[in-house]
């Protein structure tokens, strides 16, 4: 099992370094390496036990040197937290490579190598089970997404890639300062209690040794901030989240699937990895906060949503709701509001990715975002249409599709955490962010469904039979129409409105079915992250109900664990 | 040859062998020639060393022995072929010189000998500033060199002479041992030793120099500037302040720490506004001289498991490493009679030079510490180091805070490092570059890409190498309060000061010299019980 680990962690580098050669041999080996990585991936997720213990472990001695000063070690393993964010980036790693197929022209193998390379990154960040080796894979996911944007992204490109690249390397800078002092910590605080011992950089031994023997809550503030920095920044969590539209529409079509498929997780899982089950007392203690911030998070990303006239940019705000709503299932730190924010953020990376390659392929054909410029198109691409049905839907969490399967329990988390448990001193506010947090969903379900009308519904616009106004959304680009867009749309028809390809419909369609069954069956998917969440959020459960047993007007900071 | 000087012998090969190049260059000024013998010098030196019996020196001596000539073989190759006059001997012979300037000063135990070592790598640096070009800008940052470097070795040697005023011996190992009769005098020493040692590592407020005569030379010259004097001066600042010097800890670390972050802050904000590649890495080697002198801070305080030694040399090598790398890339791209100076002139190379563009890439985000290149573990080392502080107890607030301010100039940093990248592979070419700045540059453009990459996924040998804890005599403890770091709230613990251990046999007071840091402590403990 641990050499099949390895293999799928490590194919996409190997196959990074054989790409060369044309654009043809390198786009068919790059998608040989996916389906490969996939084919492991899937064969592990068949093979996982379902039970708490890591799966798949390897443990390999990385500095070669048993005095050093910092026992670094390449430790790698897949539990249930991990396992299906884990496929979902196999996953998305063929579909990346299927979007940009005819799209990419220029310098195709190193495109192709920086999207292996980038898989890799994506890949390790959920398996690394030591600190500094998540942390490795968690920055160096930026240096390929850096090159996609900047060299293959669309007008703003390079200030798009500078900006994602910074503002996420701040914030994960000062992550790495917090993991830093996490480690060393508990290298103070060793299980006899007398002399500092071995310094561990394991996750495991990290998070067991934080719950047998809790750090101060003032300084679990301190450090829970530290981490929030990078993980909020990378989430990204409202005040902070400026970096993504810019990045997600100057992306190219495979950086923007996978920026919002997998590395938008890669922040979430961070809480969920690091920050609630190492830091419970201050995950408690600012848990209003947390949860203020998550649904600022969904209201703000939905209503700016609501306002955009790029498609491109609407699906990149819409991130920022979803996400909220993730974070708000998992900062409510309730069991079911927990599972349901892990697997939101499965369904949201194959719904977003989806619709991105959905975008992606639409711009391919008319070379426009603007959503005024389309209309009708589902009688001409029915599959194109139908594909994006299936992900809109999903997104706005229509019952049946898998959407529905995990923000429903989420939403029970957090009433739960503001009626069934409510946090001391807090449950009115808690109370009341679990009500508007419905406004979300109403909100979400406007501005997509709005947006599946204006494209796929309605007058058609292209080709010459364009009859009328393209829209009546907003008075610019009837404006920009006037000036002579029609002229633009209907030089690029005929030869290019055409249904899906065969390679597009391999693209979607294990998305849309993935989506599917995970409507028809979360249990199958829950179950088997269960025991792992169940674990994670044990410390932290705890860490309410001490806060919860004292008297209403008492600070949790000042409990003493 | 007597076995006194037989350890000295690949010094000796380099320095006769730079005095046979300055006076047979007089008479044969083939460009060729003289390369390849000074290759064989610096091969023969490798020889030597390796051939030496360890015991002889120090870890650090030869550590730095290693250094130096790695360093040396990577500058030679890198200033290989464009020079534009026939100054081929000149150029070689001095760059052999401060090679062997840099080894001794790591292996020298009197402080006449360190400082002549130093000057052993000045003067032939006053010399190569003059010989790479003769225009305005060169005159002027010769000058400017020269007459900055006059000073601080001026500045130095009073600080020496202090030192031996105070101690009463110019050799380390007794000066260390020495109880200081004028404490004044002690401090005033190595607040002038550290001042002259800034400007060789290019710290601020002794960094003026830097851009000026980086932007005025050629690539070559630049490379050495860099790496070179400011290896030598952190080798000195380590030997004199953490190894000859204890005691002064209570009193050095703070102004050891507060020239680091004032040094890194400044570096990293000035290079954001530059657009000549040379001042932009002047001014992110003076960034990186920051984060150098942080680790020397931590080394000057007890920070248990995390060596700050260790971490320093780390730095240095993967610092080095980087900036020859990007200066010998730089060098490849150009030709003899065209210089790329402007970070323009590197639009589109992704494109144009596509390897060459490679090699620039990564060293630009190992100095940006971008993982998991080599300049990723030096920042973790020394930030795990300043994060891991013991004491006393007013340090680790500041090493905490010093470590949050050393991330956020990275992350500062890293906007300039991403510039050069950006140019590079994403605008469109504007001209493509020659590219003929010989295979010499090339050689050492894709070998120092190697070492950054190589130390970068196996980090543990180059770690183990400077890490001398296990071998070398332990420190002096520093403090009765000290406790695990300050993010780690525990109880002070409060006992009386007691002598330091080399001299704990005895009764204290009969036996416990009245050194000036049992001085100071007693000082301090007893105002802290009133």
């Amino acid at each position: 099992m641990n050499v099949l680990l390895l293999t799928t962690l490590l194919l996409p580098l190997a196959g990074a370094l054989l790409i060369g050669g044309g654009r043809s041999s390198a786009r068919w080996t790059a998608l040989a390496v996916a389906l490969a990585v996939l084919a492991l991936a899937v064969a592990l997720a068949a093979r996982f036990p379902g039970d708490a213990a890591p799966f798949a472990a390897t443990d390999w001695d990385w500095l070669g040197w048993s005095d050093a000063p910092i026992d670094v070690r390449f430790h790698v393993a897949l539990d249930g937290l991990s396992i299906w964010l884990f496929a979902l980036t196999a996953l998305l790693g063929v579909a990346a490579v299927l979007v940009g197929w005819e799209a990419i022209r220029e310098q195709a193998p190193l495109y192709y190598r920086l999207l292996l390379v980038l898989e890799t990154g994506m890949l390790g960040v959920f398996v690394a089970r030591d600190i500094i080796l998540f942390y490795i894979f968690f920055e160096f996911t930026l240096v390929p997404l850096f090159f996609l944007i900047g060299i293959w992204g669309s007008r703003q490109r390079r200030w798009a890639a500078t900006k994602f690249f910074l503002f996420t390397l701040a914030g994960s800078l000062l992550t790495f300062i917090g993991l830093l002092a996490i480690v060393l910590w508990v290298y103070y605080h060793p299980a006899d209690g007398t002399t500092p011992g071995r310094m561990t950089f394991s996750i495991a031994e990290l998070t067991a040794s934080l719950r047998d023997r809790p750090m101060d809550p003032a300084l679990q503030v301190w450090i829970f901030a530290a981490l929030f920095a990078g993980f909020a920044v990378k989430a990204p969590l409202w005040p902070l989240h400026t970096w993504l539209p810019l990045a997600h529409v100057e992306a190219p079509a495979a950086g923007s699937v996978l920026l919002a498929g997998v590395l938008l997780k890669v922040g979430v899982y961070g809480f969920a990895r690091f920050s609630l089950p190492m830091l419970p007392a201050a995950a408690a203690a600012l848990m209003p906060w947390l949860l203020w911030i998550s649904l600022a998070g969904i209201i703000y990303g939905s209503l700016v949503a609501l306002a955009q006239s790029d498609l491109k940019r609407l699906v990149a705000y819409s991130s920022v709701g979803h996400l909220g709503f993730c974070t708000l299932g998992i900062f409510a730190a309730d069991r079911l509001g927990v599972e349901g924010g892990t697997l939101q953020l499965i369904n949201h990376g194959l719904a977003t990715g989806g619709l991105f390659a959905v975008v992606g392929m639409l711009h391919e054909r008319f070379h426009t975002r603007e959503i005024a410029d389309f209309g009708g198109l589902a009688r001409r691409m029915p599959r194109l249409a139908f594909f994006a049905m299936v992900f809109t839907l999903s997104s706005v969490a229509l019952p049946g599709l898998a959407g529905f399967a995990g923000e429903f329990p989420l939403l029970l988390g957090v009433f739960q955490r503001g009626w069934a448990e409510p946090l001391a001193g807090y449950g009115v506010q808690l109370r009341i962010i679990a009500v508007s947090s419905l406004a979300g969903v109403v909100l979400g379900a406007w501005y997509m469904l709005w947006m599946y009308q204006r494209v796929f519904f309605g007058i058609q616009c292209w080709g010459g039979s364009l009859t009328a106004a393209p829209t009546k959304s907003s008075p610019l680009s009837l404006g920009e129409w006037r000036g002579g867009r029609e002229a633009d749309v209907s030089t690029t028809e005929n030869n290019s409105i055409r249904d899906l390809s065969t390679r597009e419909v391999f693209c979607l369609a294990p998305l849309a079915a993935t989506i599917l069954w995970i409507g028809a069956q979360p249990s199958f998917f829950i179950e088997r992250m269960r025991p792992t969440l169940d674990e994670l959020i044990a410390p932290v459960t705890r860490a309410c109900e001490t806060a919860s047993n004292i008297s209403t007007d008492h600070w949790p900071l000042t409990t003493d664990h | 040859m007597t076995a006194e000087l037989r350890p000295l012998l690949p010094e000796i090969v380099l320095i006769v062998a730079a005095v046979a190049i300055y006076i047979g260059g007089a008479f044969l000024p083939a460009r060729g020639t003289w390369r390849w013998i000074a290759a064989g010098a610096l091969i023969a030196a490798t020889v030597l060393l390796w051939n030496h019996n360890p015991n002889a020196s120090g870890d650090l001596a030869r550590y730095v022995r290693w250094f130096a000539l790695a360093a040396g073989g990577l500058l030679l190759s890198l200033g290989a072929k464009p020079l534009r006059f026939d100054g081929t001997p000149e150029y070689v012979g001095s760059l052999l010189l401060t090679v062997a300037g840099l080894m001794l000063a790591a292996g020298a135990e009197d402080i006449i000998l360190l400082f002549i070592s130093l000057e052993l790598i000045s003067i032939p640096t006053y010399v190569l500033l003059y010989l790479g070009r003769n225009d305005a800008a060169a005159q002027e940052s010769a000058a400017k060199y020269f007459f900055l470097g006059v000073l601080s070795s001026a500045i130095l040697l009073y600080g020496f002479s202090f030192l031996y005023g105070a101690t009463g011996s110019s050799e380390l190992s007794a000066i260390s041992t020495a109880s200081p009769s004028f404490a004044v005098f002690a401090r005033l020493a190595l607040a002038l030793i550290f001042a002259g040692l800034c400007f060789k590592t290019a710290a601020v407020p002794f960094h003026f120099y830097a851009p000026d005569v980086y932007q005025g030379t050629t690539h070559a010259n630049a490379a050495l500037l860099s790496v070179v004097p400011k290896a030598a001066g952190f080798v000195v600042m380590a030997r004199i302040l953490v190894q000859a010097a204890p005691g002064m800890e209570p009193y050095s670390w703070a102004i050891v720490l507060a020239a680091a972050l004032l040094t890194m802050t400044f570096g990293n904000v000035m290079a954001l506004w530059q657009d000549d590649f040379r001042r932009l890495l002047a001014y992110s080697s003076i960034a990186q001289a920051g984060y150098m002198l942080l680790a020397l801070a931590v080394a000057l305080v007890p920070s248990g498991e995390w060596d700050g030694l260790g971490a320093l040399w780390f730095y240095l090598t993967t610092y080095a490493a980087a900036t020859i790398g990007a200066f010998a890339a730089m060098e490849r791209l150009g030709r003899e009679d065209h210089r790329l100076d402007a970070i323009d002139d590197l639009a589109g190379l992704g494109r144009t030079r596509p390897a060459t563009a490679a090699a620039m890439a990564v060293c630009m985000f190992s100095l940006a510490g971008i993982p998991p290149l080599a300049g990723f573990w030096g920042k973790l080392l020394v930030f795990g180091g300043a994060l891991n502080v013991e004491a006393p107890a007013s340090a680790r607030w500041w090493f905490a805070v010093a470590a949050v301010v050393a991330v956020l100039n990275a992350a500062v940093a890293a906007a300039y490092y991403l510039r050069i990248v950006a140019a590079m592979y994403f605008r469109i070419p504007l001209a493509t570059p020659p590219a003929d700045g010989g295979r010499g540059a090339w050689f050492a453009a894709v070998a120092c890409a190697a070492v950054v990459v190589g130390a970068g996924f196996y980090p543990g040998p180059l770690m183990r190498a400077g890490d001398f804890r296990q071998r070398q005599t332990p420190r002096l403890d520093v403090g009765a309060e000290r406790g695990p770091s300050i993010l780690f709230r525990q109880e002070k613990t409060t006992a009386t000061p007691t002598c330091p251990t080399a001299w704990s046999g005895g009764d204290e007071k009969s036996s416990c010299p009245n050194t000036l840091a049992y001085c100071l402590r007693r000082r301090l403990y007893y105002r802290g019980r009133q």
